[in-house]
């Protein structure tokens, strides 16, 4: 009260501003019993927290050389005996070190959860909901009492649930949920080392009880990423590259932009280059991550003793280019994740590809991504990448050209693939964008395809300069559907047979559509036509 | 195509009606009857239709990727004391190994696994598999080398006699799940101290 007079002179002020801090320590020392350790004092508890991580190899998850990783920038809580009311927490760091004020005199379990801060990544059974909340893994001590004076160290480890007599995995896999997060934590720092970054939270679901069944296999939804959890048939928590690449599928569905229309895939394959880009993206991304371990391993079977699925990234297969089994160019996830990371590796890893004369960084990518990639007009395939990167290096142009003369690609002139002369061997797959402008048609033709993400089982019609209202109809022999797009985001659409419409449009002339034709029928002719509304 | 197709029942109905007309009761029914056939045809048709573009959308709208697996297939037939797999290879493969695995309880006679097996032409490949139990479920996992990539597969069988409640998970979790105290929900997990 007296502080708040005005006319006090300096000198009062700073002895009463003593006298009230003397009152206050007064009144703590009393409650706490005269300082006899009371509840008011704080010990300091601290430690390690690791998790183990069965390596994969290429010959399986190797149980003979577990070894423990920190657990990174993961929430700690001191949680209480009885009711696990949180008395502190805290986070670890980088080096999985973590230490906390705790109250004396109380029990306390100090409890780990597999939630990441910088970015806030959580990870969760998705098998397991109370009241409609995913329950978080957590690893947890044994209950202590905290006394007075005495400081506790508590190093904790997720364990991998091994035993080394039977050989096999019987115990809780507490390490999985760890292992799957710190993979996601350096897929993340691989792009904020470079960049200020502040990433949407993410959410990854695995279960001992993801198999093939329930979820399929390992994936990004457009909202979460489920992991495989099924033990002695298809484990992905340690198959760095497989979690790298679905993180990949977070990054470009929500930093980027991506617009695969999903589907099987895998290399070699002649795709969708929407899929290809995506997929090979993913694999690439994830030798980026890991470099400079460029071979992708996802292994399975019983104790997870075979890499089922591998292959290496930095492999451009140009050898193979006309191996009726195995395409390369831009429709391939192949060529695509060659690509990538060729124009990212570094200079020592060129040395024994002469024609990669590129080495980009993580900064880089993600501005192609976030400037160039995310508002282009066009769908989202390698062209958009590679007309990003070249439009940043202009000096280049010739190293680009090298690189993608090995995957028979033509020289990049826009996002548009136009030149492109390389088909894959497929009807109606060139030009990569038909154009369409008001009266007029252009006729697409279709072979049945194996599967619907097959390169020109969707064909991608260009609609540019058109001013006003249209009236957009396709007619052919077949079921189709038709789909108009902006920027990636469906604006109208239609399915049928023989003939359907896009009744009205009203088209703007400095903005460039997308229409996607589908044939979802047997070899087919259709005709699309862009006329005024009637 | 719905529109057409009754358009077309329509003008049929007319062309027939007028050639025929009071003619006996039983030709109205067998032609009533051919365009109640015809009506449901459609009907059908365009079932199939907004069925095909539903699924097509869905495909479109849900965008979940998926790796390829083998170019093969495994089936399993149920009998009363075994399963037979039959795995149908589908091209030639170099390092074929097959592991059959009993999961969650389930109990078999020893199964030899197939390791580095080549064919050099598709192949079927049929293996007895003889039970012990028939609680859980059977894994199968093939992988090899196709046209120089390396690919697998797997797929499980679950019993449909079993009973869920004497199933018993791969690895059971011994853990908990409570609430903390800011009401999270956490599955908690014992950590190894050191």
């Amino acid at each position: 009260m007296v502080l708040t007079l005005k006319n006090i002179s300096t000198a009062i002020s700073v002895s009463i501003t003593i006298l009230n801090l003397l009152t206050v320590f007064l009144f703590f020392s009393a409650c706490g019993g005269g300082g006899g350790g009371g509840s008011s004092q704080t010990i300091v508890i601290s430690g390690t927290v690791t998790y183990e991580r069965v390596p994969d190899t290429e010959g399986g998850l190797d149980y003979t050389n577990i070894t423990e990783y920190p657990v990174r920038r993961c929430l700690v809580k001191a949680l209480e005996g009885s009711g696990n009311n949180t008395l502190a927490n805290t986070y670890t760091n980088n080096q999985g070190v973590y230490s906390m004020n705790v109250p004396v005199g109380k029990t306390v379990k100090v409890t780990v959860y597999s939630v990441s801060k910088e970015p806030i990544i959580k990870v969760q059974d998705n098998f397991t909901v109370v009241n409609g909340d995913n329950a978080r893994y957590v690893i947890q001590s044994s209950s202590f009492k905290t006394e007075k004076g005495t400081n506790v160290t508590k190093n904790l480890v997720a364990s991998s649930g091994y035993d080394p007599v039977t050989q096999s995995v019987i115990n809780d896999r507490a390490a999985a949920p760890f292992a799957i997060l710190d993979n996601c934590l350096s897929a993340s720092d691989f792009f904020l080392s470079n960049k200020a970054i502040n990433f949407p939270d993410l959410i990854v679901n695995w279960s001992e009880r993801n198999s093939t069944s329930t979820i399929g296999t390992s994936n990004w939804d457009g909202e979460a990423l489920y992991i495989l959890g099924d033990l002695n048939q298809d484990t992905d928590e340690y198959d760095q590259h497989v979690i790298v690449h679905e993180w990949g599928h977070y990054f470009e569905s929500q930093v980027g932009r991506s617009d695969s229309v999903g589907g099987p895939h895998t290399d070699g394959d002649i795709l969708d280059p929407r899929v290809a880009f995506s997929e090979g993206w993913g694999n690439a991304l994830s030798a980026m991550v890991l470099y400079p371990d460029s071979v992708y391993k996802d292994t399975g079977g019983a104790n997870q003793s075979i890499t089922g699925i591998m292959f290496d990234v930095d492999e451009n297969n140009y050898e193979q280019g006309n191996d009726s089994n195995f395409k390369i160019g831009w429709f391939s996830e192949n060529s695509v994740q060659a690509i990538l990371y060729d124009i990212f590796d570094p200079a020592e890893n060129d040395e024994s590809e002469s024609w990669d004369g590129l080495s980009s960084n993580s900064g880089e990518i993600y501005d192609i991504f976030t400037e160039d990639i995310k508002s282009s007009e066009s769908f989202i395939t390698i062209f958009n990448f590679l007309f990003g990167y070249q439009s940043r290096n202009p000096s280049l142009e010739t190293e680009i050209t090298a690189l993608l003369a090995k995957h028979e690609i033509s020289p990049i002139q826009d996002e548009f693939g136009s030149d492109e002369t390389n088909d894959g061997g497929i009807t109606g797959s060139l030009p990569v964008y038909k154009s369409l402008i008001m009266d007029t048609s252009v006729e697409l033709n279709f072979q049945e395809a194996f599967e619907e993400n097959q390169l020109a089982a969707t064909q991608y019609i260009k609609i540019s300069g058109v001013s006003g209202k249209g009236q957009i109809n396709a007619s052919g022999s077949t079921t189709m559907i038709i789909e108009l797009f902006y920027q990636g985001i469906s604006i109208d659409g239609s399915v049928g047979s023989s003939s359907i419409d896009i009744p009205t449009f009203d088209f703007k002339s400095d903005k460039t559509y997308i229409l996607a034709v589908v044939n979802t029928g047997v070899d087919a002719t259709i005709t699309v036509s862009l006329n005024p509304e009637n | 195509m719905k529109k057409l197709i009754l358009g077309s029942c329509f003008i049929s109905m007319i062309l027939l009606f007028g050639c025929g007309e009071e003619k006996s009761e039983t030709f109205k029914d067998k032609i009533d009857a051919k365009v109640e056939k015809v009506e449901s045809e459609a009907k059908k048709l365009d079932s199939k239709i907004q069925k095909k573009a539903s699924e097509l959308e869905d495909k479109v709208e849900k965008k979940v990727e998926k790796k390829s697996g083998a170019p093969l297939s495994i089936k399993f037939k149920e009998g009363e004391n075994d399963v037979t797999v039959t795995i149908s290879i589908q091209k030639p493969v170099k390092n074929l190994n097959i592991q059959v695995t009993p999961l969650d309880g389930l109990e078999i006679e020893k199964f030899t696994p197939v390791e580095k097996n080549e064919y050099t032409e598709p192949t079927e490949l049929v293996f007895p598999v003889t039970l012990k139990t028939k609680i859980g479920r059977l894994g199968v996992y093939a992988s090899g080398n196709f046209d120089g990539k390396q690919l697998a597969t797997g797929q499980t069988y679950e019993f449909k006699e079993q009973n869920s409640k004497k199933a018993k998970p791969s690895d059971t979790p011994s853990n908990t799940v409570i609430k903390d105290g800011d009401g999270e929900v956490i599955r908690v997990t014992p950590a190894k101290e050191k």
